[in-house]
C-alpha cells in the first residue's frame, strides 16, 4: 500500500514535469513527435532509476560518512554523467537494438535536472533504498506520461489554426501551463489515501 | 579536515569515473566508420527526410555503406553533394536543380465548388469530406498544408489561395509533393519535363491534351503575354524541337479543342508559336536548353535524319547521351526537305531549325544508306550501344538515289514491296535458303513464289490472323512441303550477328513462343516501324521491344508501332515529333535499366479531350481572330492580343473575367 501511494504521488500528484517543473528542456524539445516523445520517456525511466539507485549509495556511504553532504550537487552530477556515458557504451556493445531505440536520447539527459532533481528529492525525503528506487521509477513513469500526453496534444497543433505570434514554443508553454493546472487537480489525493490507510 | 576530505573525495571519484570510462570505452568498443560522422556534418542537418532516409544521420550511414549516392541530399543540392563527395573521395557532377511545381492554377475563389468548407485548417482534413470542396478532383484546396510542411520556408500562400514557390529557397526535397493529399505538386525540372507526358493528375488544358507533342501550350502563351519570348520558346522545345516548322505547317489540332471555339474563334495558338520562334530566328538568339546533363557516354546511332530521327537525337542529347544521326541523302530533313514544297516551308526555316538541333552537340553523317554504306553489324562494331531506326516508309525512300541494288536496311531483311518491285524490274536481290515472310496477304504468296524460283528451300509465312480469317480474305495458300504457315503469331524479337540475321522469335495467340532460324526476312508492311536495336556480346545484336512507348493498351510485338499505320502515319510533323521524343525516352529508360513504359497515370490516347461544353461569363469579341494562316506572321501587338484571348484553361476552370483592356479590337 505504501508503494501504491508512492506511485500515485510520483506519477500524478508530484509529477516531475507538471508539478515540480523539472526537465522543461526535453518537455519542450522532444514533444513535437509522438515517436521521439515515447523514446525519450523510456530513456528517462531507464536512466532515472539507475542514477537514483547509485546516488543513494554515494550519498549514504560516501558523503554522509565523510560529512561532506554540501558537495551533493557536484558529486551527483559527476556520478550521473559518467554513469550515463557508461550505460551508453554498454548498450552500444551489448544491446545494440536498445541503443538504437534510446541512443540519441541518452546523451540528452545526462545532465538533465529531472534526473538530478529526483536523486536529490530521494535524499531530502529520507527514503530508504527501496523507496528511492520505486520513487525514481515512478517519477520516470510520470515524466513519460506527461511527455506523451503533451506530444499528443502538440500533434493536434499541426492541423489547428494558431495565430502566428503564438506558434510553436509559445503555444506549447501555454498548453503546458494548462496541463499543469489539470494535474493540480490530483493534489490532495495522496492525503486522503494516507488517511484511508491509517483508518 | 573537511576541505581535505572533500578535495580527496572529488579527486578520487573523478579519477574512478574516468578510469572506469576509459576501461569501458576499450571493453565496449564498437568500430564505427569515422566518415559517417564527417558525412553527417557535411549534410544540412535539417533532418527533413527528403532523401528517403530517417534523418541526416541515417542518410550519412547509407552513403558510407554505399547504399546511397553522394548526392543523396536532395535538399542540399550540388554544394552539399560536393562536400559529401570530398569526404567519400568521390567525384560529383552538377545536377539540374529540381523545383517544386504546384499544379493548380485557380484558387477556390475562382473555381467551381461543391460546398463551402469551414473546418480544420488542413488540406488532409478537408480531403476527408468528399475529397475536398472543389468540383475539380485535382484542384488545390488552398489550406496551406504544403506551406507548413516545407522545411525551407520556400512555399507561401499567394493572393489567389494557391501556394507560391520561392525558387531561390526551394531545394526540390519533395516534402510538399508528398504531403499534398491531392498529389498535385510535382517536382519539376527541364529534364523531367522532357521525359514526362500529360498525366491524369495534372491540370492540362484541352489544347495541350490534343497536341500530339504534348506541348505546355498555356504556359508558352503566358510567357508570350508577359513578353518572355525566349523563355516561351524554351517551354515549347521541352516537347518539340521544331517549333518554327510547326508554326509553318502544323495542322494545329490544338486549335480544334480551344475553348474559345465555344464563344467565337480559337486562339491563334500555332500563329503564336510561329511568332515567338520567328522572333528567335530574327533576333538570332538561339533558345538553347538551359541545362545539359553530364555525358553518360552512351553512343546511340539514329538511322534516318527526318523529323522523328532528329527529334529523338535532340532529346537523347538533352538526356546526356551521345546520338549520331545517319542520313541517306545529302541533307537532313527527310520529308520536310524533299516532299513539302518550298512555298509551304521555306528551306531557310528548315535549315535554321536543323542547325539549332545540331548545335546542342549532335553529329550527323549524311549520304550514308543503311544496308548499303553501313550495316547494323558495322554500327555495333563501332562502339554504338544502341541503334534506333527511324527510316520511315517506302514512300520516303523514293527520294533515295536510284541504284541497281535493293538495300537491306536490317541485315537480310527486305520490305515486301521493295522485294516485289526489284523482282519485276529484275534488280539484284540476294536471298538465301531459309526465308520468313511476315504478313502481307496474297502478295506474300507471290513473294514466296519468287523465293522458290530463286532457290529458297524453306519458307515460313507468318500471319497475325487465324487460318479461317485467311480463308475469308481469299488468301491463296501453298500446298508444298517447302512452305510452312504459322497463323495467329506476332514477331517479338529479331536476333543477328554482325551482318547476318539469325533468329526471329514469335509469340502465338496461346502465349507460347517459338524461335525460327532464318537467313532472310521479308516484311509485309509498307514501311519499317521504329525499331530499336541493342548491342550484345561478340558481335551479336537484337531488337528491343518498344511497344510500350505510347500510352495505348493491347499492342505487342516489334513490328507494331508503324505497321498499323496509326501513330507514325505522318499526318503531321507534330506526330513524328511525338514519337521521336517517346523513342528518346524509351532508349533512355532501356539504358538506365528500367522497363520501357509510359509513366504511371499517363492520359491514355483514347481519353476524351474536352470536358467543358459551355463557356459562361466570357464576352464574344467582334473580330476575334483576324486573318491567321500559316503564311502570316503576327506583329508583336497582334501576338499579345492573341495571347490575351487565351482563357488560361485548366482541366475545368478557365479565366471567367476579361478586363476591358482585353476586349480591345485586333491591332492592325
Amino acid at each position: 500500500m505504501e508503494y501504491i501511494i508512492l506511485a500515485i504521488n510520483a506519477i500524478l500528484v508530484k509529477n516531475i514535469l507538471l508539478a515540480q517543473y523539472l526537465g522543461n528542456c526535453p518537455f519542450m524539445g522532444v514533444s513535437k513527435k509522438m515517436e521521439t516523445a515515447t523514446g525519450m520517456g523510456m530513456a528517462v525511466i531507464f536512466v532515472i532509476t539507475f542514477a537514483t539507485s547509485i546516488t543513494w549509495f554515494v550519498h549514504h556511504y560516501l558523503l554522509v560518512l565523510l560529512k561532506i553532504e554540501y558537495l551533493q550537487t557536484i558529486v551527483f552530477i559527476l556520478v550521473i554523467a559518467s554513469l550515463v556515458q557508461l550505460i551508453e557504451m554498454f548498450l552500444k556493445k551489448i544491446v545494440p537494438a536498445l541503443y538504437k531505440a534510446l541512443g540519441i536520447f541518452l546523451p540528452l539527459i545526462t545532465t538533465n535536472c529531472a534526473i538530478l532533481g529526483v536523486a536529490v528529492l530521494c535524499i531530502n525525503n529520507e527514503f530508504n533504498f527501496l523507496q528511492s528506487l520505486f520513487y525514481a521509477l515512478f517519477s520516470g513513469v510520470g515524466f513519460a506520461l506527461a511527455l506523451i500526453l503533451f506530444a499528443g496534444i502538440r500533434g493536434r497543433f499541426e492541423i489547428a489554426y494558431i495565430p502566428k505570434v503564438l506558434q510553436d514554443t509559445a503555444i506549447a508553454l501555454v498548453t503546458a501551463g494548462l496541463m499543469a493546472l489539470a494535474f493540480y487537480g490530483f493534489m490532495g489525493i495522496d492525503n486522503s489515501l494516507q488517511a484511508l490507510m491509517i483508518k | 579536515m573537511i576541505i581535505l576530505n572533500s578535495f580527496l573525495m572529488l579527486l578520487g571519484l573523478g579519477l574512478l569515473a574516468s578510469v572506469m570510462l576509459a576501461i569501458a570505452s576499450k571493453v565496449f568498443y564498437v568500430w564505427e566508420d569515422p566518415r559517417i560522422e564527417q558525412v553527417e556534418e557535411a549534410l544540412l542537418g535539417a533532418n527533413c527526410g527528403g532523401c528517403g532516409y530517417a534523418g541526416c544521420a541515417a542518410a550519412a550511414e547509407a552513403v558510407v555503406m554505399s547504399k546511397a549516392e553522394v548526392d543523396v541530399c536532395s535538399a542540399g543540392g550540388f554544394e552539399i553533394a560536393l562536400q559529401v563527395a570530398e569526404v567519400m573521395g568521390q567525384k560529383v557532377e552538377a545536377k539540374e536543380p529540381d523545383i517544386s511545381k504546384p499544379g493548380c492554377y485557380y484558387g477556390f475563389q475562382d473555381a467551381d465548388l461543391k460546398y463551402t468548407y469551414d473546418g480544420v485548417y488542413d488540406c488532409r482534413a478537408a480531403m476527408l469530406l468528399y475529397g475536398g470542396s472543389k468540383e475539380c478532383n485535382i484542384g488545390c484546396l488552398g489550406l496551406a498544408t504544403c506551406v507548413q510542411a516545407c522545411p525551407f520556408n520556400a512555399l507561401s500562400m499567394g493572393e489567389n489561395n494557391l501556394p507560391v514557390v520561392n525558387i531561390d529557397r526551394c531545394t526540390g526535397c519533395g516534402i510538399c509533393a508528398e504531403i499534398c493529399p491531392k498529389g498535385i505538386i510535382t517536382i519539376s525540372s527541364a529534364t523531367r519535363r522532357v521525359l514526362s507526358d500529360n498525366k491524369v493528375t495534372e491540370c492540362t488544358a484541352p489544347c495541350q491534351r490534343n497536341c500530339p507533342a504534348e506541348i505546355d501550350i498555356p504556359e508558352y502563351i503566358r510567357q508570350i503575354s508577359e513578353g518572355n519570348y525566349l523563355e516561351s520558346v524554351r517551354v515549347i522545345k521541352e516537347k518539340n524541337p521544331f517549333p518554327l516548322i510547326c508554326g509553318w505547317i502544323c495542322p494545329a489540332p490544338c486549335e480544334f479543342e480551344c475553348r474559345r471555339n465555344l464563344i467565337d474563334e480559337p486562339v491563334g495558338i500555332n500563329a503564336l508559336k510561329k511568332f515567338v520562334t520567328e522572333y528567335e530566328m530574327k533576333t538570332n538568339q538561339r533558345a538553347l536548353p538551359t541545362y545539359l546533363p553530364p555525358a553518360t557516354g552512351k553512343k546511340i546511332a539514329i538511322v534516318g535524319g527526318g523529323v522523328e530521327g532528329l527529334t529523338a537525337a535532340y532529346y537523347l542529347r538533352r538526356l546526356g547521351h551521345i546520338p549520331t544521326v545517319f542520313e541517306a541523302t545529302d541533307k537532313l530533313g527527310g520529308i520536310l526537305r524533299y516532299v513539302i514544297t518550298e512555298d509551304r516551308l521555306p528551306r531557310k526555316v528548315l535549315d535554321w531549325e536543323i542547325q539549332g538541333i545540331l548545335e546542342t552537340g549532335i553529329e550527323a553523317e549524311t549520304g550514308k544508306v543503311m544496308g548499303i554504306d553501313f550495316s547494323l553489324g558495322v554500327l555495333f562494331s563501332e562502339e554504338f550501344d544502341m541503334a534506333l531506326m527511324t527510316t520511315g516508309g517506302w514512300d520516303s525512300r523514293q527520294i533515295l538515289r536510284g541504284g541497281s541494288k535493293v538495300e537491306e536496311t536490317i541485315p537480310g531483311t527486305y520490305l515486301l514491296i521493295d522485294f516485289l518491285i526489284a523482282a519485276s524490274k529484275k534488280l539484284k536481290v540476294s536471298i538465301n535458303k531459309k526465308i520468313v515472310i511476315l504478313g502481307g496477304g496474297n502478295t506474300s504468296s507471290k513473294a514466296a513464289n519468287i523465293c522458290l524460283q530463286k532457290g529458297a528451300e524453306n519458307i515460313t509465312i507468318v500471319f497475325p490472323f487465324s487460318k479461317t480469317e485467311a480463308e475469308l480474305k481469299n488468301i491463296k495458300l501453298f500446298d508444298t512441303d517447302q512452305v510452312r504457315y504459322i497463323f495467329s503469331a506476332i514477331p517479338m524479337e529479331l536476333e543477328g550477328e554482325d551482318g547476318h540475321l539469325k533468329t526471329l522469335s514469335l509469340i502465338h495467340s496461346d502465349g507460347k513462343s517459338e524461335k525460327l532460324n532464318l537467313d532472310n526476312l521479308i516484311v509485309g508492311s509498307g514501311r519499317y516501324p521504329e525499331m530499336l536495336f541493342e548491342k550484345g556480346e561478340k558481335g551479336k545484336w537484337k531488337t528491343v521491344e518498344i511497344i510500350k512507348v505510347l500510352p495505348v493498351e493491347s499492342e505487342i510485338g516489334i513490328f507494331t508501332i508503324g505497321e498499323a499505320g496509326r501513330p507514325t502515319d505522318l499526318t503531321g510533323v507534330v506526330v513524328a515529333v511525338r514519337i521521336g521524343r517517346k523513342m528518346a525516352r524509351a532508349i533512355h529508360q532501356h539504358i538506365s535499366g528500367e522497363e520501357i513504359s509510359p509513366e504511371s497515370g499517363v492520359l491514355m490516347d483514347e481519353k476524351e479531350v474536352q470536358n467543358v461544353f459551355e463557356i459562361l461569363n466570357v464576352d464574344q469579341l467582334k473580330t476575334p481572330r483576324g486573318i491567321i494562316n500559316n503564311q502570316v506572321t503576327l506583329s508583336e501587338d497582334q501576338a499579345k492580343y492573341q495571347a490575351r484571348r487565351c482563357l488560361n484553361c485548366g482541366l475545368i476552370c478557365y479565366k471567367k473575367t476579361i478586363s476591358e483592356n482585353e476586349k480591345s479590337e485586333i491591332p492592325a
